[in-house]
């Protein structure tokens, strides 16, 4: 192996190592970069509990149209 | 180069390896529910099939559609309402890993967060109760039995009546017996894990540190 050919390896080795730690960087740690940029405090953790449906008034909702489909049949 | 290959191969592993991590809570929870149904739809197909062919005998058309598309109404219906506590589930999951990882915080920083770490532990386990629950209620099935559409003469306006009459008890009755079991999934096993979330949270604030300060001043009761 001529020391050209060698040279060329290890300039492909380090392009290689770059993309992976690039990929590492952007798509491998998605969790960790959202958690240091958005609020995670209590009281933002409380406004996401509090955006959770509990859906009583949906689940009323469909029994009262379903039972009215069957008085109509 | 051998070297650098293994490196890289390392590198890239662990990339895909924490997108996997990310996403799997919400999938296999769903998964679950599609395997169950699955199953479920193997087993009731010939049913489905006979009942189908039963309600042909019903002459008058907008009745005979109506009664068709009641026969497929309820399990439907059952199958919306599992996905969606099913994903309410992983929602209240994904939220207890931000409680779970302020607690962490507040943790490593020194503050004690004994009963913040109970409460946690307790939600967890009232989320895998319902689960569980939302799993079982999606293995039900709330299909019409073609034995309860009567073997009658059915060109007479008495037999159609007769008929009509049959379906309309049989519909009631598998009507009565999804609500039974979706409220009484709705108001206790899934109210049961958003109480314990809730009470998680109420704990997370009033633990000192939880905020990088004493929580009790920023954070606000939930709603509920």
């Amino acid at each position: 192996m001529d020391q050209g050919s060698s040279n060329s390896m290890w300039y492909i080795g380090g392009a290689v190592i770059v993309v992976a730690i690039a990929l590492w960087y952007f798509m491998g740690q998605p969790a960790t970069r959202m958690e240091s940029t958005s609020d995670t405090s209590t009281a933002a953790l409380t406004d996401e509990f509090n955006q959770i449906p509990d859906d009583s008034a949906a689940l009323d909702q469909d029994a009262a149209a379903s039972a009215e489909a069957v008085q109509g049949l | 180069m051998g070297i650098v290959g293994t490196a890289t191969a390392l590198l890239l592993t662990a990339t895909v390896a924490f997108a996997r991590d990310d996403a799997r809570p919400a999938t296999s929870s769903m998964e679950r529910l599609q395997t169950v149904r699955a199953e479920v739809r193997s087993r009731i197909d010939t049913e489905r099939e006979k009942v189908s062919q039963r309600l042909t005998d019903i002459q008058d058309k907008a009745k005979r559609e109506m009664a068709q598309r009641l026969a497929g109404q309820f399990d439907r219906l059952n199958e919306t309402w599992t996905d969606h506590f099913m994903q309410q589930l992983d929602t209240y999951d994904a939220l207890m890993r931000k409680i779970q990882a302020r607690a962490d915080a507040a943790q490593s920083a020194g503050n004690d967060v004994a009963r913040t770490t109970v409460a946690i532990q307790s939600a967890a386990s009232a989320i895998e109760t319902a689960r569980t629950a939302v799993t079982a209620q999606a293995a039900k099935t709330y299909e019409l039995a073609s034995s309860t559409i009567p073997m009658i003469a059915t060109s007479t306006a008495d037999g159609q009546q007769k008929i009509l009459q049959s379906l309309r008890k049989s519909f009631q009755t598998l009507h009565t017996t999804l609500f039974k079991d979706l409220f009484a999934l709705r108001d206790g096993p899934m109210k049961n894990a958003r109480k314990a979330v809730q009470a998680a949270l109420q704990t997370l604030g009033g633990t000192t540190g939880a905020d990088g300060e004493n929580a009790t001043s920023t954070a606000k009761r939930p709603s509920r």
